[in-house]
């Protein structure tokens, strides 16, 4: 979309932050655009956001990435400078008559982004594919006697699919712009469907959330993968669930992050496991490029330093 | 103060790592003491407990923990020295050891200050024990 550039300062919000106990917390993304449209729509060829591939996985990728903070749906609020609407990861269901009522048409605007232009973050377009790894079995280990503690004898079942690219839409509702003759019933309209996104938001935080400690685990998560360069949403399933008793090796090249478990001035924490099942913490910094670079040398080498950590 | 060695050899999958510009740690996982009773734990026995421990281990290796808080303490089963087919090794549940994480802001402790931060850090966190904050 010509002349539309994209801000994220999304919050991935984090309902067991280490003891912080909020009062209320928010799924919602919120999607920062510049002015828009740079150029007219008759510039443009009338193009909008919502047949931009790239902005629309912008938004598939925020909203997958905060529905594994939250144990409901997401929801999130994307404006321009004059329109606003609400998508979210549900169809809207038996909400609809909650505040607008028939105002919301999200049923008939389900929004399939483009899966080849799929970003992972707005300026990274070359992050989407399909990706998908096959049920990786592991051979029995033999028993040991002397090791009660040994709950399983199978190595972690580790399997990844794609998540559906698809998420939900209600129609466009203008802002009142001055010397607008409907500037009231606009502004009202844009009013109702921010206490909607806001009264869902509070009910999606009212599904319990994933047990990340189950046997069996079957969750959204965030793909860290060295090997293909590559950050992306996936469903994963592990058969042994988060396996707290084992440690990652320096071999694995790709996580699974689950769950913020902390957030920072410079870096978020994420509850993750290597693709054993093995589990780590990912510290994802702030900051792209030399920045994030050297806030991150420095800190591994304060660990390798205070813990005499071995390089090899 | 002790000057024992505190290797650490079963962390070596400790690295940093960039994709897409996007730079991140990967790091060992901690059980964090989330009420007074589990932060407690952390104290009993005060220069025999898992947290004087934690401290003193930081501060044998010349370093303070300059954002110290509750949120950064944590502790971990130990290691064994069996390993799953996977080749990582399996912790042991009855041998926890507490450590101080999120490593961001540490300073140069002389060895002379040592003890006296160990201390005076331990005090800290205790007064914060009850806290719901830090």
């Amino acid at each position: 979309m010509g002349g539309l550039q994209l801000q994220t300062v999304n919050i991935v919000p984090e309902l067991a932050n280490m003891d912080i106990s909020p009062d209320l917390v928010l799924p919602l993304v919120t999607t920062e655009c510049t002015p828009w449209p740079a150029k007219s729509r008759k510039e443009t060829g009338g193009v909008t956001w919502k047949n931009d591939s790239k902005v629309a996985g912008q938004v598939f990728e925020q909203l997958s990435v905060t529905q594994m903070g939250v144990g409901g749906p997401a929801y999130g609020i994307v404006s321009t400078f004059n329109e606003v609407r609400l998508v979210s990861t549900n169809d809207f269901g038996s909400h609809k008559p909650l505040v607008i009522g028939k105002e919301l048409e999200q049923s008939e605007k389900k929004t399939t982004p483009d899966k080849e232009d799929l970003p992972v973050f707005a300026e990274d377009l070359s992050a989407a594919s399909s990706h998908r790894s096959g049920v990786k079995i592991i051979p029995k280990i033999k028993k040991d006697p002397d090791d009660p503690q040994m709950k399983t004898r199978i190595g972690a079942i580790v399997v990844e699919k794609e998540l559906p690219r698809t998420f939900f839409s209600s129609k466009v509702f203008a802002l009142g712009m001055e010397g607008d003759p409907d500037l009231t019933e606009k502004n009202k309209a844009v009013i109702k469907l921010l206490t909607t996104a806001i009264l869902l938001a509070q009910e999606s935080t009212e599904v319990p959330k994933t047990d990340l400690r189950a046997e069996s685990l079957k969750t959204a998560a965030r793909v860290f993968n060295s090997v293909q360069q590559k950050i992306y949403p996936a469903s994963v399933e592990l058969s042994s669930g988060i396996r707290f008793d084992v440690l990652p090796t320096k071999q694995h090249k790709k996580f699974y992050s689950f769950s913020q478990i902390g957030c920072g001035a410079n870096a978020v924490c994420c509850l993750a496991t290597a693709s054993s099942g093995t589990v780590c913490v990912l510290k994802i910094f702030h900051q792209r490029d030399k920045p994030g670079r050297e806030l991150a040398a420095e800190e591994l080498l304060n660990w390798r330093n205070v813990y005499k950590v071995h390089k090899d | 103060m002790s000057t024992r060695s505190t290797k650490i050899n079963n962390w070596t999958f400790i690295r940093s790592a960039e994709i897409s510009g996007i730079h991140f740690l990967v790091l060992p996982y901690f059980s964090v003491p989330r009420n007074k009773e589990e932060r407690e734990s952390f104290m009993k026995g005060n220069k025999k407990s898992k947290l004087w421990k934690a401290l003193a281990q930081m501060a044998n290796q010349g370093y303070a923990h300059n954002d110290l808080k509750w949120h950064h303490v944590g502790d971990m089963w130990g290691a064994t020295n069996k390993r799953n087919r996977d080749g990582g090794k399996l912790l042991d549940n009855n041998t926890k050891r507490a450590y101080l994480f999120d490593l961001g802001k540490v300073s140069n402790l002389a060895v002379c200050d040592q003890e006296k931060w160990v201390k005076e850090s331990f005090e800290m966190l205790k007064s914060r024990a009850g806290s719901d904050c830090e």
